[in-house]
């Protein structure tokens, strides 16, 4: 930098002062909101330690496929009610005699995948060969072999293409051997540990759908509302203020119960959903509420803000400033809201499978597995693992959720502090 | 705000607080019983012609009573535990039947009184089962008093214009002296719509009668193209647009002159259409007096006609649906407040004192009741515990005496305990074959299908609730009666019968599909035994299942091969699990049929000595087991944990545990 | 005041009103009438059946006449219950369930607001710590899991009570510990929070300064300030315990409105489904007014509306 932008007369020194707080000042540099909150957030310990938690369970919920657990569906009515033990146990497949005269044959898994696998390939040899109506047969044979006979769908409920290929590695890496049961068997001889696993991923995915929903809604519908004011934000925000009031607990239970019963699920199914994803649609349309009202709060502060008038100037249409501009500067109110709102849609979750009215089986999820637990506890034998591990995993989750929560919040907003 | 109210505010909210707080505590006073029980649910009406199930049997049991009872027949128990259940005098002594039994008499006891004191009248019993078959009042079991002459006719509303051709006929070769009972050719009682409420169809508006001449019916509507449920719409509204032309007779002093000229008069059941000289009526209905088999000659005697001889009748007799009620009280409260506790009159041996919605009924003595000595309890609580595990908690903490269900996965651990009564039911778990197909129309394959099924393990393995492997259809345990076994679990035999009947080691055999509806329970049965019946004959059998709605069709209408299915007994008589099978019998739904088996079960009806008629029916039971067109596989089980102490509960086949009879150490300590 | 009592009641019965119009056409539109059971009765009895719940009207009609009938309080009779009417269920339901509610909700404030006030004044103590953890725990524990360890420990190993049923007050207290516990937590939390705001400002340094006793000054002048966010709490704590209660009445088979509602679902009972769901909106409108009319009174800074 030239002396000649310094004006008057500066001493030698002076200016070597000046150059020398230049240098430090470009040092500096300034930090944006989020690198702030993360920061404030990092000093907080129980929400860190909340947060790789909840990274750990994430993780383990989608790739349960590939951790070398049991079977979550098959049931062993020998082994019904076993205590956590550390007993070895492989991934048995229990074979039908193809001969009269053969005992029940107990093979393994990956046995049984390479006769499987064996018996496609001989389909597909005589399927070179066929022609015609012949060829047809075949084909049909061999779909039905991997929609149907597929040895995986006997251990497991129903894998995706993508859960199928993680069987596989998991098969490649680990092969027959399995956890044993930590955790206990239930009433159906099935490993507890396993199911708290497989359930993880029915309830966290509740929780992030169910997010999801009420995110996209609450969003666009606060944002909406807050951005054209007037009459049509009085009558949405009325109209949102007559849902509040309402207990949708009650409704969406009597809901569950109509989609149950077999002929709405017939229904269901023609459109190609299960009653799975229904059941996550519903939950999500109740906690859409909160979202809007912040979003719509924030919304109403910011739109008479300059950016707003500057992309207006420059040709933006309603929607693209509703969105594009408005929308992202809410953010930080929206996260807060969302570890608000996975929490109670995990909960309420758990509340409606334990009530019987949410996730049925073959699927499972923890407050189905803790619905099971307590209908066998009787004083003659207290099967406390059937309760205490589903009923700790949720818990666990639910306080991580709760501390990390709490942390961002401080983190983002620390004028919020305690609310 | 003014401060003067804001002051006061935090007094006011304490005062509700504390106040709300006596309000919750008031409710936890209540004194306990001296014997209670679990029923398995809230019962759905304790009305005797409404009921229809176990768990409101136990409560009508105690509350109601009728001609006769189900009791045990002996003190003690035979070897196996069981006791043998008869009907025996309740309101009525034994009744006399005349020869060709068909005509039932039965003494009222003079003793007999309601709960307000009243004597019980055989008009009380012409009344409720009026009440029962009127089409009103919706009994769900009604038709178990359709073996009375008239009475199908009467609850199904179908009436007959007057035949004077048939009356003639009649009149030349009747020889009986009950000369109007035969002669009821088109008699019709019609009520007109003038009723005090017209909800309630007791008591009922301005009753005309006389003969049918004609029903006039508008053009029959097109049903070719609707689903079920249109066309049934459709027919509905159409008998809704009928007019009935009626020849009313005059009546003198309550009684009817059937020979007199009468009026002609027209009805119609539909309001809109009455107009002019066509009257609006409530329904119309054959004529009571004259043609259903029910007559009071005198207050105390009951007489019943029946259609045909039917041995078993005096076990309908002692089952609720026939159990009186008040005709005064139905009359001034109505259905269904007349079953509150405030307003109910029963003539069991317990009254009504308070019902809880699914929390309990409780009942404490009638001293009313004939045999209101022997009751020993003063009160009776029946619980409403849906869920068996808090039931069995509930029992092993000493908070109730007696439940009746258990969960099923806690029997292996119960079993040791001293109060565990385990019993056969009267419900047989069997599998049908559909003989018209092959390759079950060849007897010799299903008796290789029967003999390589191990219901043992079935009953150890799958149910595991204490069931009893089946041989027969007929359960065991029934006075009188033994049972005709069908062939044993054998291998073997049935690799041998196989291979006779063609299919050597299973080769060349279609396939079979083994049809259920969507249970648990029944698709792991299914399971196990497709599993034997591949480990046992080497052959393939497919799992078919689908709904309660479908199964029932697929079954009626012989679209299966393999079908599981089950049978409650109505009442504790062979004959009601063998008359479904007689050819053409509309629980059939096999496609089998027998000559020699129709004609035993035929005989077995006529036949008026009651050894003979059960060696009959064990013949026909042989002939059943021998083709085997089912596949017994196992008897239910009622299981009941019963306090120790608890004396006077006996096993039986009915599962009926009479509470009047039942005593313990608690009698007489109880509520002040 | 008129005012806004006027503006409530109207909003109210729209609320209601629309609860009314959606679960009655949801209803009416699924496949599968309430009488399709299990063990098939004759047709001709069904059909009585419908005929007396007028079924087979045309829409509209079904739709006013339930709709005039739920305005005039009468919910008709019970689908199910054949001896009852919907009204008559409520009517039983109702003191258990509030009697269970008003057990919980006692315990809730007198624990929460207890421990909340400790923690505070004893700030960074042992006992801050220790009840702040227990009610972390409880508003993280789901009120069903609570339940099974409750009954668990103190029913089955301890034996302090007994299993299940209602009629005594042993049958009420852990049930109602178990409903309350999460909302105590929540309670203490807030009062806590209140407590420390209040106990920060310069009217109490100026109480102590005066020379009065520590009670004292929290009682008389610090409680009420803190109060003020628990009161506001207490709305939606009262939906809370009406839908914990749903969950508890089934674990120890209490006969409330939770356990009656929840049956009916179960059992298509529609009638009372719609009546219950309808009394339970009510219900929590209320008590959000009731709150929201307290609060009113007590924040004098909120001035007369």
């Amino acid at each position: 930098m030239s002396s000649k932008s310094i004006p008057g007369n500066i001493s030698a020194d002076d200016q070597a002062r000046y150059e020398q707080l230049l240098a430090e000042s470009s040092n500096i540099k300034g930090t944006s909101q989020w690198q702030d909150a993360m920061k404030r957030l990092r000093r907080d310990r129980a929400a860190m330690i909340s947060f790789y938690f909840l990274i750990a369970t994430c993780l383990s919920a989608i790739f349960a496929p590939v951790l070398p657990l049991q079977s979550p569906v098959v049931q062993n009515l020998n082994n019904q009610f076993k205590p956590p033990s550390r007993k070895p146990v492989s991934l048995i497949f229990f074979e039908a005699a193809k001969e009269s005269k053969e005992e029940l044959k107990q093979i393994g898994l990956v046995q049984k995948l390479r006769e499987f696998n064996e018996e496609v390939v001989a389909i597909r040899d005589e399927l070179k060969l066929a022609s015609g109506d012949e060829r047809k047969k075949l084909q049909t044979e061999l779909n039905n072999k991997y929609e149907i006979d597929h040895p995986f769908f006997k251990v497991w409920n129903q894998p995706g293409w993508l859960t199928r290929q993680m069987i596989h590695i998991r098969l490649l890496v680990f092969g027959d051997y399995c956890i044993p049961s930590l955790c206990g068997t239930d009433e159906l001889g099935r490993d507890v540990l396993s199911r708290v696993f497989w359930g993880s991923r029915v309830s966290l995915m509740a929780g992030i759908i169910a997010t999801l929903v009420s995110l996209v809604i609450g969003v666009s519908y606060g944002a909406i509302s807050g951005y054209y004011g007037g009459f049509v934000d009085a009558v949405m925000m009325r109209i949102v203020d007559i849902l509040y009031s309402i207990p949708f607990i009650f409704i969406v239970i009597f809901v569950m119960t109509l989609i149950s019963q077999e002929k709405v699920q017939a229904w269901i199914e023609s459109y190609g959903l299960n009653q799975l994803t229904v059941f996550y649609l519903i939950i999500g349309l109740i906690y859409w509420l909160t979202m809007a009202r912040v979003v719509r709060g924030q919304i109403l502060s910011l739109k008479n803000e300059q950016f707003v008038d500057a992309a207006r100037v420059v040709g933006a249409d309603n929607f693209r400033i509703i969105f594009r501009h408005l929308v992202p500067n809410t953010m930080g109110i929206v996260i807060v809201y969302l570890t608000l709102t996975i929490p109670a849609v995990m909960r309420f979750e758990a509340f409606l499978s334990f009530l019987g009215v949410g996730v049925a089986p073959p699927d499972v999820s923890w407050g189905l597995l803790v619905n099971e637990g307590i209908r066998v506890i009787t004083p003659v034998r207290i099967y406390w693992w059937l309760v205490l591990f589903p009923g700790l995993t949720l818990t666990l989750t639910l306080l991580a959720l709760n501390f990390l929560g709490d942390g961002l919040r401080d983190a983002l907003d620390p004028r919020m502090k305690n609310k | 705000m003014n401060h003067q109210v804001r002051k006061l505010f935090p007094l006011v909210a304490l005062a509700a607080l504390l106040g709300a707080l006596a309000y919750a505590v008031t409710f936890g006073t209540l004194p306990p019983a001296e014997f209670s029980f679990s029923n398995s649910d809230e019962v759905k009406t304790v009305d005797p012609a409404k009921a229809s199930g176990e768990i409101e049997n136990r409560v009508i049991n105690g509350l109601f009573e009728g001609l006769l009872r189900s009791m045990p027949a002996s003190d003690t128990p035979d070897e196996n535990g069981m006791t043998a259940m008869e009907p025996q005098p309740g309101v009525s002594e034994l009744p006399k039947i005349s020869a060709d039994g068909k005509t039932y008499t039965f003494p009222i006891r003079p003793a007999a009184k309601w709960s307000n004191g009243r004597n019980i009248t055989a008009e009380d019993f012409v009344w409720s089962w009026r009440r029962t078959l009127h089409p009103e009042t919706g009994s769900k079991y009604a038709y178990q008093l359709y073996y009375i002459q008239g009475a199908e006719a009467y609850n199904s509303a179908s009436v007959e214009p007057y035949d004077s051709e048939k009356a003639d006929s009649e009149k030349a070769d009747s020889e009986k002296a009950d000369s109007e009972k035969t002669d009821s050719n088109g008699r019709v009682e019609i009520e007109l719509a003038d009723r005090q409420d017209s909800l309630q169809p007791f008591p009922r508006g301005t009753i005309r009668r006389g003969l049918l001449t004609e029903i006039v019916k508008p053009p029959k509507p097109e049903t070719a193209g609707l689903d079920e449920e249109a066309a049934k719409d459709e027919l509905d509204l159409w008998r809704k647009k009928w007019s009935y032309i009626v020849d009313v007779k005059p009546t003198k002093d309550g009684k009817v002159d059937w020979d007199a000229k009468g009026t002609t008069e027209k009805f119609t059941t539909t309001e809109e259409l009455a107009a002019g000289d066509l009257q609006h009526a409530m329904q119309v209905l054959p004529d009571f007096e004259t043609t259903v088999g029910l007559a009071a000659p005198d207050s105390s005697t009951f007489v019943v006609t029946l259609k045909e001889r039917t041995p078993f009748f005096h076990h309908l007799v002692a089952f609720y649906t026939l159990y009186p009620v008040n005709p005064e009280c139905v009359i001034e409260h109505g259905t269904p407040k007349w079953t509150k506790a405030e307003n109910i009159v029963s003539n069991g041996p317990y009254q009504m004192e308070f019902r809880r919605v699914r929390d309990r009924i409780r009942m404490k003595r009638n001293p009313h009741y004939w045999n209101a000595a022997n009751v020993k309890f003063a009160t009776v609580d029946a619980l409403a515990v849906k869920s068996n595990t808090a039931a069995l908690n509930m029992y092993l903490n000493d908070e109730v005496d007696w439940i009746t269900e258990i969960p099923k996965v806690m029997v292996p651990e119960l079993q040791k305990d001293p109060g565990y009564r385990a019993a056969p039911a009267l419900i047989t778990y069997f599998y049908r074959l559909n003989v018209t197909r092959v390759p079950l129309n060849n007897v010799k394959v299903r008796q290789a299908l029967n003999a390589a099924i191990d219901k043992k393990q079935i009953c150890e393995r799958v149910t595991k609730a204490g069931e009893t492997p089946a041989r027969s259809l007929v359960p065991p345990g029934m006075l009188g009666y033994t049972i005709a076994p069908c062939g044993e679990y054998n291998p073997e035999r049935a690799r041998e019968l196989l291979a006779e009947a063609g299919y050597p080691g299973g080769k060349g055999l279609p396939k079979i599909e083994l049809l259920y509806n969507t249970n648990d329970n029944h698709r792991a049965i299914a399971e196990v035994i497709t599993r034997q019946w591949q480990q046992n004959l080497g052959i393939r059998v497919e799992l078919a299942n689908v709904e309660w709605g479908v199964y029932l069709d697929r079954q009626q209408t012989l679209d299966y091969t393999v079908c599981r299915a089950g049978w409650i007994g109505d009442y504790p008589d062979p004959n009601t699990f063998l008359d479904m099978f007689v050819t053409g019998g509309g629980q059939n739904e096999t496609g089998w049929g027998n000559p020699e088996y129709d004609g035993l079960i035929e005989s077995a009806g006529k036949e008026a000595d009651p050894k003979t008629r059960m060696e009959i029916l064990h013949r026909a039971e042989t002939i059943l087991m021998e083709e085997l067109p089912i596949l017994p596989i196992y008897y239910y089980v009622s299981i009941n944990m019963v306090r120790p102490e608890v004396t006077g509960f006996s096993n039986n086949i009915l599962d009926r545990h009479p509470l009047h009879i039942l005593n313990s150490p608690n009698a007489g300590k109880g509520t002040p | 005041m008129i005012r806004l009592l006027l503006d409530r009641i109207v909003t109210m019965a729209i609320t209601l009103w629309v609860v009314f119009t959606i679960t009655f056409f949801l209803v009416r539109f699924t496949p599968g009438g309430p009488f399709m059971e299990e063990k098939p009765i004759p047709d001709a009895i069904r059909r009585t059946i419908e005929a007396k719940f007028h079924m087979h009207d045309p829409l509209w009609k079904q739709y006013s006449r339930h709709l005039w009938n739920t305005a005039c309080l009468d919910f008709g009779p019970s689908y199910k219950m054949e001896d009852y009417t919907v009204n008559e269920i409520i009517a039983e339901g109702f003191p258990v369930s509030a009697s269970l509610g008003i057990f919980a909700m006692v315990f809730a404030i007198i624990l929460g607001v207890t421990s909340g006030v400790v923690s505070a004044v004893r700030r960074y103590s042992a006992y801050d710590y220790g009840f702040m953890t227990v009610a972390i725990l409880g508003i993280a524990v789901p009120n069903f899991v609570l339940g099974s360890l409750a009954i668990i420990l103190f029913v089955f190993i301890l034996g302090w009570f007994p299993a299940a049923g209602w009629g005594t007050l042993q049958q009420i207290i852990l049930p109602a510990i178990c409903l309350g516990l999460p909302f105590a937590g929540y309670i203490a939390r807030l009062t806590r929070t209140g407590m420390l705001e209040v106990l920060n400002q310069d009217y109490i340094r100026t109480a102590y300064a005066k020379g009065l006793a520590p009670v004292n000054v929290i009682m008389k002048h610090a409680l009420r300030g803190a109060l003020l966010p628990v009161v506001s709490y207490l709305g939606p704590a009262t939906a809370g315990i009406l839908s914990g209660s749903l969950v508890l009445e089934r674990i120890f088979v209490l006969p409330g409105m939770g356990s009656h509602f929840l049956e009916g679902a179960f059992q298509r009972d529609y009638v009372l489904v719609m009546g219950m769901v309808m009394v339970y909106t009510a219900l929590v409108f209320v008590m959000n007014s009731l709150v929201d009319l307290s609060y009113a009174i007590i924040d004098p800074r909120i001035g007369s509306r």
